[in-house]
């Protein structure tokens, strides 16, 4: 099979940037182990902690709502607590601040997902 | 902790390749450094949960997001230094701009080292073309998980991965026949 041009550039382009993480210097390579470190420190910290402030908050910010809207002086809406399920409650408890953010790539995540 | 030993594996197995990535976008080794700690904290943080075979894009997306605050936080320095850079007249006062290490890269492809002139092509690249070309070429992601990397779509992946490269054909033939 004959190679296109245009892979065998890519394949310079990799030969020649492999070849220069050989070259990095201690600094950065120390600095780099050091980062790691870090962020796995926040892994760390992470597992214990997830859960009950999220859905404290998820908890809290839906029964503001709840009340809110049942408060609410001139209007009639009612709140139907039956169709409050408990699985929209933990579906609101799992959504975090950066997937509301980037509602448009996870659609676009999942169309291209039931595309494949 | 076997999910902490995964995720060390996996991001020894990227850092130095991350770096060199932020570092040719960025063109600081410094800034470099501050962009893949936080893509580094920001992936555990958001993604550790996920399947690890998606770990990689997911990694590259946060990387792909750092450097991009960064190109924007810059814009945004530039911006307040021309506001108070501008003389009596309103005219603005060439601020002095150290040359990056790269430069320019006709005078570097006459350097003899090939990597520093791919290295300034790269540079010379817009930065979706230059994080394109660096995902598909270099990491060798897939167009999907380029696509899912830079959160576009497959056809802009194919679309910024050709303009990059006949780009780099062009400055680099003479340099690589």
């Amino acid at each position: 099979m004959k190679t296109s041009n245009s892979e065998l550039l890519a394949g310079q382009i990799k030969e020649q940037l492999d070849g220069g993480l050989s070259t990095l210097d201690d600094d950065a390579k120390r600095k780099l182990k050091a980062a790691r470190y870090e962020a796995l420190e926040h892994a760390s910290s992470l597992w214990p902690r997830l859960g009950l402030p999220a859905l404290g908050t998820a908890l809290a910010s839906v029964l503001l709502v709840v009340i809110v809207i049942a408060q609410w002086p001139d209007t009639d809406i009612t709140v139907d607590m039956a169709a409050l399920q408990s699985g929209d409650i933990e579906m609101l408890s799992t959504l975090e601040l950066e997937e509301i953010e980037e509602l448009d790539f996870y659609l676009w995540l999942e169309e291209q997902n039931g595309a494949v | 902790m076997d999910k902490r030993r995964e995720l060390d594996a996996f991001l020894a197995e990227h850092e130095r390749r991350a770096y060199r990535m932020a570092h040719i976008s960025t063109g600081c080794k410094d800034e470099a450094l501050d962009v893949v700690q936080d893509a580094m904290i920001a992936f555990v943080q958001k993604y550790a949960d996920k399947d690890e075979a998606d770990w990689r894009p997911l990694f590259f997306r946060v990387l792909r997001s750092k450097i991009v605050d960064l190109h924007r936080r810059r814009k945004v320095r530039s911006a307040v230094m021309r506001f108070f850079t501008r003389d009596e007249e309103g005219k603005d006062i060439e601020l002095e701009v150290t040359a990056s290490p790269a430069g320019n890269p006709e005078q570097l492809l006459k350097a003899q080292s090939a990597l520093v002139a791919l290295e300034a092509a790269l540079q010379a690249l817009p930065v979706k073309q230059q994080q394109t070309v660096m995902l598909r070429a270099w990491e060798g992601l897939d167009t999907r998980d380029t696509a899912i990397a830079m959160g576009v779509s497959q056809g802009s992946v194919k679309t910024h991965y050709s303009r990059g490269m006949a780009k780099l054909k062009r400055v680099l033939g003479e340099y690589w026949p």
